[in-house]
C-alpha cells in the first residue's frame, strides 16, 4: 500500500505548476510553524523534490468507517462484529458436537449456535449458565475453552485431534460474552398488545437482552436485543418497526425475520420462524395475523398481533388438549389446571396452572403420548409465563421417553411478567416420547398461577 | 491490500493555491482530493474534543485494510493525552503506574519520581540530548490493565513468576492499554520554557536524581529522591489489545513541528531525521558501520547536524558516559548521542509509508482543524494535534500466538517449514524470498503493519538491520531477561520470568526488574539465569 501512483503523478505533472505547488507548500511551512520548527530543528521541506509532501492529495474523511464483517457485510456495532466472529468460531470448533442434530456432552447438549438458549440454560454439572451475559469467567462454554478442555484433546475416547479455537479465537469469544451483558440505554416505548416493551432508547443501542421501544429515530438492538422503531436487531434480537431481525430474531413491522426468527408486520418469517402481522410464515413457522398466525408483537412500536390465532400444536385456544398436572414422589399437583384468557402468548388463551405452595415445591404441567410424537433431535418450544412477584426460581421443559429416560434443561429465574421461550430437544437415540411438559419450582411458599402456551415443534 | 480507493482529479496547481490559502492557520489543511489511487483511512469527527472509548472488535486480516488497527492507535493516543481542563496536563499522568499496579517487596520513599528509567530496553543504553540531558521514560497503563492484574492476583513478583505454570492460558483481554512515553527536559527562564513547550504536550513533574555508582562506575537512578523539572513529550508507544489480538497492537507516535504532516517525507518530524536518500539500510551492512552519508545539515531534537550515518544511532559506553556526569547539573557534560530514523517508513521492503497511515494522519489533521475552527478545542491547551502516528505492528495471523514463540517471520514461522500434508509451510527458501520481497504484506507473513518499527526516542540504538527488527522481537512469549529481551536472543542477565502469554507486556517484566534492582532483592534474582 504505497504512494507510488501519487509519486508518478507528481513526477509527470507540469513542472511550472508543480513548482508553484511546492513553493507554496514550503512558504506555508515557514509561516505556519513560526519558528517552532527552526528552534526544534525540523527538516525543511525539500523545495524541488517531487516526492515531498504526502498529506495534501488525500481526501478528508472524518466519518467513522463501518466495521467489516467476515461475511463481507458491515456494521456500526462492534458487538455485532464480535457476535459474527464468535458464531464462525463456534461453528468451526464446537457445532460438530454441540449443535443439533449433533448432541454430545454430559449431559448431551446441542445448542451451541443458539445464544439465547445458552444464556438461559444451566449446565447441570456446574450449575453455571452456558453463557452468562457479560461474565465470560462464569460462562461454562468460555471456561471450557479457556481452560483448554474443549474441544477435548486426543484421548481414550477422542482418537483424532479436533479443530481447536486459538487463543485469538478465545479472546473474541470473551469479548462477545461481555457484549452480551452490555447494559441497555435509554427508555423503551410500549410493546404491542401482547408484546413487551423494552429498554432500547432513542438513537441508542438496545440492551443485550432488552427490547426496543417506540423510537422515532431508530435505535439498534444489541446482540440479542431488540431494535427500536426503525432499528436493527442484534444477532438474536427483535427488529424495530422497519428493522430487520437478527439471525434468530424477529423482524420489525416491515422487516424480515432472521433464519429462525419471526417476520415483522408485513415481513416474511425466517425458515423456522413466525410470519408477521401481515406476513407469511417461514417453512416451519406460523403465518402472520392475516394468515392465521400473529404472535404478540415484540419490540418496536408493534401493536401486537392481538387479533391473530395460534397455530401451535398445543395452543389451548379451546381446551387443555389433554394437558394435566402430574404428580410424583417429589412433584406436587397444581390445585387447578384450565385454559385462561388472563394471559396468552398467541391467540386468545393459554393453559393456566394454579399452585398453592407452602414451601419449596415442584410442579409439572404436561401431556402424555403427544401425537405426533416428536422424534429424536426435535426441539420443542414452550412459551411460559410466570407472573411478577412469583417465587418461581426455575422452570424446566422436559421429555420422558418410553424407556423412562428423562431429558430436561433448567432455566433459572425465568423472567417475570413476560413470556419466556424455553426449549428441550429430544435426545438422539431416544425412544418414543410418552410425556412432555414443563416443571415449575418454587423457592418457598407462594400462591398464584403460571401459564403455558404455544407448545410447538 | 483491499482498500477503498478514491478518484483524484484536481490539477496539481491547486495544491499550491490551497497550500497558500492554508498559511494563516496552523491546523488548516488542504481538503481537496487530487490525483492518484490511495488507500483511505478515515478519522472520526467525534474524536474531539472528548475522545470516546475505542470500539472493541476484531478487524479483518490481510488483504483487508489495516485502517482499523491504525485508528485504534490514534484513538487510544487521543484518550490518554486528553488534556485536563485549564492545565492541559494529559490524562496519562493520572493513569496507574508500576508503583500503583503492583505490590513491591522493596522499601520506597513515600513520594517517588513520576518518570524514571533513563536506560533503553534492549541494551540498557542511555540517550543524551543536545543539552546533555538524558531522556526520561514513563510507563503507564489504563485502568483495565490494572483491573486485569488485580482480578488475577498478579500484583506480586511471586505471583507473576508462578503464572506461566499456574495459569498458562491466561492472556490479556481486549481493552487493555499500556504506554511508554519519552520526555525531554526543557530548561531556561519562563519565557524560554513557554516557547519550547508551546507546541508540545508538556508538564511539570519529577524525575529521578542520577548519580554514578562509585564501584561499578555505572549510572544509578534514585526515584526515591525526585527532582522537579519541566518535560515535553517527544514520542510515545500506545500499545493495546483488541478482540482476537491478545499479542497487543503496537502503535508509535512522535512529535511533529507543523502541518501538513501525514508522513515523515513531509519534513515536519523534528525528533530525528530520515536518511536523506529516503532509503532503507543496506542489509549487507547490518550494523550500519559503513554508511558515510551526512544525514542532515540541521539540528533535530535528538540529532546533531552533520552526523554521518555510521556515527549516528550509536550509544556511548556507559562508564564513559558516567565519567562525564555532573551531579550538580544532572547533565552529561559535552556529551550527546545523535539519532536518525534508519527505516524511513518503518518497513523492511519499502520506504513508502503505508497509505492508510498517511491518510489517517491527514484526516486527523482535518479533525483538529475542524475542532479549532469551531472552538471545540483550545489549541493553546490541547496539544494532541502536534503528534503523528509513525506506524504500528500486530499479528496478521494471530492464530499463531502461542507460548514460547518468537512471533517473527523467521525460521519459527509455520510458513517457513517444509511443505507437508495438512501443513502451511512452503519451505524456508520460498518463505524468505516472499518476506524479503513483500515484508509484512506477504501472504506468508504472520505479522502486519510496520515490520521495522522503532521509536527514535526509545529504541534509538537498536534500529540497524542486524539488531531487533521490531516490537515483537522483544515483546513475545519467550522467557525475558533483565535487559527486557527474550533469553533466546540475549542469554545474559537475570531470567525474570519463564515463557508465558503475558510476557508480551514488559510492564510486568519491568516490575520484576525493579524488584531485582531494589535494596533487598528477592532470592530468585541471584539464581534465575537465562543460561
Amino acid at each position: 500500500m504505497t504512494s507510488m501512483m501519487l509519486r508518478r503523478l507528481l513526477r509527470n505533472s507540469t513542472p511550472s505548476l508543480l513548482g508553484v505547488a511546492l513553493v507554496a507548500a514550503a512558504g506555508c511551512f515557514q509561516t505556519v510553524d513560526n519558528g517552532a520548527a527552526l528552534k526544534s530543528g525540523a527538516q525543511p521541506a525539500p523545495p524541488t523534490d517531487p516526492d515531498a509532501g504526502s498529506g495534501a492529495p488525500f481526501p478528508v474523511m472524518v466519518d467513522t468507517p463501518p466495521i467489516s464483517l467476515p461475511d463481507g457485510t458491515t456494521t456500526t456495532d462492534p458487538c455485532v462484529a464480535n457476535a459474527a466472529w464468535s458464531m464462525d468460531i463456534l461453528k468451526k470448533d464446537c457445532a460438530s458436537c454441540h449443535q443439533a442434530p449433533n448432541q454430545v456432552g454430559l449431559p448431551p447438549w446441542d445448542f451451541v449456535l443458539e445464544p439465547d438458549k445458552m444464556m438461559t440454560t444451566v449446565d447441570t454439572r456446574t450449575n453455571l449458565l452456558f453463557l452468562a451475559a457479560g461474565d465470560p469467567d462464569h460462562s461454562r462454554i468460555y471456561q471450557r475453552m479457556a481452560n483448554n478442555e474443549m474441544p477435548p484433546p486426543p484421548n481414550s475416547s477422542v482418537a483424532q485431534a479436533l479443530p481447536r479455537p486459538s487463543l485469538s479465537d478465545i479472546s473474541v469469544i470473551r469479548q462477545w460474552i461481555i457484549c452480551l451483558g452490555r447494559p441497555s440505554t435509554g427508555t423503551g416505548g410500549a410493546g404491542g398488545a401482547t408484546g413487551t416493551g423494552g429498554a432500547g432508547g432513542d438513537n441508542s443501542q438496545g440492551g443485550d437482552n432488552g427490547q426496543g421501544g417506540d423510537n422515532s429515530q431508530g435505535g439498534q438492538g444489541g446482540t440479542s436485543g431488540s431494535g427500536g422503531a426503525k432499528g436493527t436487531a442484534g444477532t438474536t434480537g427483535t427488529g424495530g418497526t422497519t428493522g430487520a431481525g437478527g439471525t434468530t430474531g424477529t423482524g420489525g413491522t416491515t422487516g424480515a425475520g432472521g433464519t429462525t426468527g419471526a417476520g415483522g408486520t408485513t415481513g416474511a418469517g425466517g425458515a423456522a420462524g413466525r410470519g408477521g402481522t401481515m406476513g407469511t410464515g417461514g417453512a416451519g413457522g406460523r403465518g402472520g395475523r392475516a394468515g392465521g398466525g400473529g404472535a404478540g408483537g415484540r419490540g418496536g412500536t408493534g401493536t401486537g398481533g392481538a387479533g391473530g390465532g395460534d397455530n401451535a400444536r398445543y395452543n389451548f385456544e379451546t381446551s387443555v388438549q389433554g394437558w394435566q398436572s402430574s404428580t410424583d414422589s417429589d412433584v406436587t399437583a397444581f390445585t387447578a389446571v384450565a385454559t385462561s384468557t388472563a394471559q396468552h402468548f398467541a391467540g386468545a388463551s393459554s393453559l393456566a396452572g394454579t399452585m398453592a405452595a407452602t414451601a419449596a415445591t415442584k410442579y409439572s404441567l404436561d401431556v402424555s403420548n403427544p401425537s405426533p410424537a416428536p422424534g429424536p433431535g426435535t426441539a420443542i418450544t414452550f412459551e411460559v409465563f410466570v407472573p411478577s412477584g412469583a417465587a418461581v426460581d426455575w422452570v424446566q421443559p422436559y421429555v420422558l421417553d418410553a424407556g423412562g429416560a428423562f431429558t430436561g434443561y433448567y432455566v433459572m429465574n425465568p423472567a417475570q411478567g413476560v413470556w419466556n421461550a424455553i426449549t428441550v430437544t429430544v435426545p438422539a437415540g431416544a425412544m418414543t416420547v410418552n410425556r412432555m411438559g414443563v416443571q415449575f419450582h418454587t423457592s418457598g411458599s407462594w400462591s398464584g398461577t403460571v401459564y403455558v402456551d404455544s407448545v410447538n415443534w | 491490500m483491499k482498500h477503498a480507493p478514491h478518484a483524484i482529479r484536481i490539477p496539481i496547481a491547486a495544491i499550491g493555491v490551497l497550500a497558500l490559502a492554508s498559511c494563516s492557520d496552523p491546523f488548516h489543511i488542504n481538503t481537496t482530493p487530487t490525483g492518484g489511487t490511495l488507500e483511505d483511512c478515515a478519522a472520526s469527527s467525534d474524536w474531539l474534543p472528548n475522545t470516546p472509548p475505542v470500539s472493541l472488535f476484531k478487524p479483518l486480516p490481510h488483504p483487508e485494510t489495516e485502517c482499523p488497527f491504525y485508528r485504534g492507535g490514534w484513538q487510544n493516543f487521543l484518550i490518554a493525552m486528553q488534556p485536563t481542563a485549564n492545565t492541559g496536563t494529559p490524562a496519562l499522568l493520572t493513569y496507574p503506574t508500576i508503583d500503583t499496579v503492583f505490590q513491591s517487596s522493596q522499601t520506597h520513599a513515600a513520594t517517588r519520581s513520576v518518570l524514571g528509567d533513563i536506560k533503553q530496553a534492549g541494551g540498557r543504553q542511555i540517550l543524551v540530548d543536545q543539552n546533555g540531558n538524558s531522556l526520561y521514560y514513563g510507563i503507564h497503563v489504563n485502568q483495565e490493565f490494572k483491573d486485569f492484574i488485580a482480578a488475577n492476583a498478579l500484583q506480586t513478583a511471586d505471583a507473576i513468576r508462578a503464572a506461566p505454570t499456574a495459569t498458562p492460558n491466561l492472556f490479556f483481554p481486549a481493552g487493555v492499554v499500556e504506554f511508554k512515553s519519552a520526555w525531554q527536559i526543557v530548561e531556561g527562564d519562563d519565557a524560554t520554557v513557554a516557547a519550547e513547550t508551546a507546541d508540545f504536550i508538556s508538564v511539570k513533574t519529577t524525575v529521578p536524581t542520577l548519580s554514578v555508582d562509585p564501584s561499578t562506575h555505572l549510572m544509578i537512578e534514585d526515584r526515591d529522591t525526585p527532582r522537579q523539572v519541566t518535560v515535553r513529550l517527544l514520542a510515545i508507544h500506545v500499545v493495546f489489545t483488541l478482540p482476537g489480538h491478545p499479542e497487543f497492537v503496537w502503535a508509535s507516535f512522535e512529535h511533529s513541528a507543523g502541518t501538513p504532516d501525514a508522513s515523515a517525507i513531509d519534513g515536519h518530524r523534528d525528533v530525528a531525521p530520515i536518511h536523506p536518500g529516503d532509503t532503507n539500510p543496506d542489509p549487507s551492512d547490518p550494523y550500519i558501520t559503513k554508511d558515510m552519508t551526512d544525514i542532515a545539515d540541521t539540528d533535530f531534537l535528538l540529532y546533531k547536524a552533520h552526523t554521518i550515518a555510521k556515527m549516528a544511532n550509536q550509544a556511548m559506553d556507559e562508564t564513559t558516559l558516567a565519567a562525564s556526569f555532573d551531579p550538580a547539573t544532572q547533565k552529561f557534560a559535552n556529551q550527546q548521542t545523535s539519532i536518525y530514523r534508519a527505516y524511513p517508513a518503518s518497513k523492511s521492503n519499502s520506504t513508502d509509508p503505508d497509505d492508510a497511515i498517511t491518510s489517517l494522519n491527514h484526516n486527523v489533521e482535518a479533525v483538529f482543524a475542524q475542532a479549532v475552527a469551531s472552538n471545540a478545542i483550545d489549541p493553546t491547551v490541547d496539544k494532541r494535534g502536534h503528534y503523528r502516528l509513525v506506524g504500528a505492528q500486530w499479528m496478521d495471523k494471530p492464530e499463531y500466538f502461542a507460548v514460547d514463540s518468537p512471533l517473527q517471520n523467521d525460521d519459527s514461522s509455520p510458513f517457513a517449514q517444509a511443505p507437508s500434508a495438512g501443513g502451511v509451510g512452503i519451505g524456508k527458501a520460498a518463505f524468505d524470498m516472499n518476506i524479503q520481497a513483500d515484508g509484512s504484506d506477504s501472504r506468508y507473513s504472520i505479522l502486519a503493519g510496520e515490520d521495522r518499527l522503532s521509536s527514535t526516542a526509545m529504541e534509538s540504538f537498536t534500529q540497524p538491520p542486524g539488531s531487533f527488527p521490531n516490537c515483537l522481537s522483544c515483546h513475545n512469549t519467550q522467557a525475558i531477561n533483565s535487559n527486557g529481551v527474550p533469553c533466546a536472543r540475549d542469554s545474559t542477565g537475570i531470567k525474570l520470568v519463564e515463557p508465558g502469554l503475558l510476557n508480551v507486556s514488559h510492564v510486568i517484566s519491568q516490575f520484576l526488574l525493579e524488584e531485582c534492582e531494589g535494596s533487598t532483592p528477592p532470592a530468585w534474582c541471584a539464581t534465575s539465569k537465562c543460561q
